[in-house]
């Protein structure tokens, strides 16, 4: 089981945070430290939820028992330096599933400036690790008062990138104008992911080996809101891009996991065109591989050791070092209006996946993820919400029915292609600082389960069920 | 009628039609007097504001007045009565729905809470010290250290 740790800034201090502390011991003590206390917020919550499924695991064991594995408790701080100048900053512990263990960890902390220029107009920058701005719930998506159910949509919000994906460190421009009381907020960020190194499994639905790190990227983010902020609508873009590598080491494990003779041969084609042969060498080479089928690394090996004894095969494998980019661009648009008595939400997202400047031509590869949900709440009584949501997620949209995924990699259900999620949920706000929730997920597909959820092997039912009880506590 | 005749013979409501007549008379006023005030700084020169710019104010979208000052919201502990019917007489709102704006702000670590006081008191006192507060209260709590301003309700509004 690989228990994915939530990057911490112990472990890894990025540039922008190095930046932001910098920064910090620059400015002048006096500029804050007396208001200090006077402007000085903390808030936190906690949340407990049970989960309970048939069919497959989701977050623990979960299938026909009751999983308690999924627990988020967080504490938020904003200080507000001058009239200018604020600090904010959120600790999270997190327990989801093999996801998460719980390790409190800074998931993020900004020094923020703010000034505002004539009339409505208010811009700035942020400086530090600081959320990714897309969509209606990424920048608080793990505060259960901030959401609508105990589980977001998975098709926008699975937890397959989220390590990766919640925040980021770099810079941050901002600004919103208010005019005739709506509003337009927009802002362009130039950051270095904290990519997680064990999520290339969730990011290529495979568990496909290897290293993950990221490169300096850019999102925008543009928001309007209208008639006093009860409708809004935004559109976000992110180019996320990292580069991934592969040792010799990785690609026997993989192969010899996931080893399908189309994989194998597509390899060993490849590296025959690297290698330094004649052109009857050649040929006997691509012919052995061909009348082979062979169906691991080891059976090819032997099979080429016998035919060509001079060459030192193993040595070659050995050297094998694969690298290239794995770029991920998403646009997201959003859509919310909220009525006195009902609310309505639908998101679409639409994520390019490349992977490219790879020696073997057979990794590069382009496809597209698609996922929307549409969202209605009702407030139905003063402490009462029902919700009904419907959310599609298609991992690649050429291919909607898992066909293609599956020649590839034979051991691929069909149905981890896709997801169609029907949920129903009713929230109690018992206090203002109390809720309780409960919900109905209807699934079919398996596209949003972590890898991790169902370790011996990929999740086998498609059609499959999950209740999500939650308790919540603010202050 | 039966009402004197009934008050009359009860021992506990003895000269109870005078009573009752004080009572409905409270009664009516109590009605009245639960309206709620908005207050805010003496200092401040606005004197009107539409329900749009409450909105706006209370959701902190707005954040700053007219002359530049910046606008500190002031709140009763949202656990009590008087918030409730702030959210829902006049900005229409109940007040989880206002507390998942303020929580998104918060939790977001790109704006701060309201500040929330515990006493009407407490609360006064504080606005008269913050020269741009806003707040609310029972009309019959508000004294003449705050000032009140008119809310513009439109006749359909409601």
């Amino acid at each position: 089981v690989m228990q994915k740790q939530r990057p911490s800034l112990s472990i890894s201090l990025q540039p922008g945070v190095n930046l932001l502390f910098g920064v910090l011991c620059l400015a002048p003590p006096s500029a804050y430290t007396l208001e200090l206390a006077s402007n000085w917020q903390l808030n936190g919550f906690i949340a407990q939820s049970g989960l309970y499924s048939e069919g497959n695991n989701y977050f623990g064991d979960s299938k026909d028992s009751l999983s308690s594995e999924f627990f988020e408790a967080g504490l938020v701080t904003n200080a507000q330096l001058s009239d200018n100048w604020s600090l904010a900053a959120q600790v999270l512990s997190r327990r989801a599933g093999d996801n998460d263990d719980g390790t409190p960890g800074l998931d993020y902390a900004y020094l923020r400036y703010r000034t505002t220029i004539g009339t409505g107009l208010e811009t700035g920058f942020r400086l530090g690790r600081f959320q990714l701005e897309q969509g209606l719930y990424n920048a608080t998506r793990d505060v259960p008062f901030t959401r609508p159910s105990v589980l977001l949509p998975q098709s926008l919000y699975g937890e397959n990138i989220r390590n990766s994906r919640f925040a980021h460190d770099g810079i941050q421009w901002y600004g919103e104008q208010l005019f005739n009381l709506n509003r337009v907020r927009w802002s362009v960020d130039y950051y270095k992911p904290i990519s997680d190194g064990d999520e290339t499994s969730d990011i290529f639905v495979v568990p496909v080996p290897g290293d993950i790190d990221g490169e300096w990227s850019w999102s925008a983010n543009v928001v309007y809101e209208w008639n006093d902020g009860r409708g809004s609508i935004g559109l976000g873009y992110d180019n996320w891009r990292n580069s991934y590598s592969l040792d010799s080491t990785d690609v026997i494990d993989f192969l010899d996991n996931f080893g399908s003779s189309a994989i194998v041969s597509a390899l060993a084609t490849s590296a025959v065109d690297r290698l330094t042969l004649t052109d009857t060498e050649r040929q006997i080479a691509l012919g052995l591989i061909e009348n082979l089928n062979p169906q691991t690394l080891q059976q090819l090996l032997d099979a080429a050791t016998v035919l060509f004894p001079t060459i030192d095969l193993n040595g070659y494998i050995n050297s094998f070092n694969i690298a290239g980019d794995a770029d991920i661009s998403s646009t997201v648009l959003s859509l919310e209006y909220n009525w006195p008595r009902v609310s309505v939400a639908a998101e679409y997202m639409w994520r390019d996946m490349e992977t490219s400047n790879f020696d073997f031509e057979l990794i590069n590869e382009r496809f597209h993820q698609q996922g929307y949900y549409v969202q209605t709440v009702w407030h139905v009584a003063e402490r009462w919400d029902l919700m009904l949501r419907y959310d599609d997620f298609i991992y690649d949209a050429d291919d909607r029915h898992g066909e293609q995924i599956n020649r590839l990699v034979p051991g691929v259900p069909l149905h981890r292609a896709y997801a169609q999620d029907t949920t129903l949920g009713i929230t109690w706000h018992i206090a203002s600082d109390w809720m309780a929730r409960m919900e109905w997920h209807n699934v079919e597909g398996t596209a949003w389960i972590p890898a991790s959820s169902n370790t011996e092997d990929f999740p086998k039912q498609e059609y499959w069920n999950l209740v999500a009880v939650q308790l919540a506590y603010r202050f | 009628m039966s009402f004197p005749r009934l008050y009359g013979r009860h021992p506990f409501l003895r000269c109870s039609r005078k009573a009752a007549a004080w009572g409905l008379l409270a009664l009516i006023l109590a009605a009245n007097v639960s309206a709620l005030d908005v207050v805010v700084n003496p200092s401040n020169p606005v004197t009107h504001l539409s329900r749009k710019e409450l909105l706006a104010i209370f959701t902190m979208r707005q954040r700053n007045w007219p002359d530049g000052t910046p606008i500190v919201v002031l709140v009763q502990n949202p656990k009590y009565e008087t918030h409730a019917k702030f959210c829902k007489d006049l900005l229409n709102l109940f007040p989880h729905q206002l507390q998942t704006i303020w929580d998104r702000l918060v939790y977001s670590g790109s704006g701060r809470a309201p500040v929330e006081l515990k006493t009407t008191q407490a609360l006064l006192e504080k606005l008269v010290a913050t020269p741009g507060g806003i707040s609310y209260m029972e009309s019959s709590e508000s004294d003449a250290k705050a000032k009140t301003v008119v809310v513009d309700i439109p006749a359909a509004g409601r």
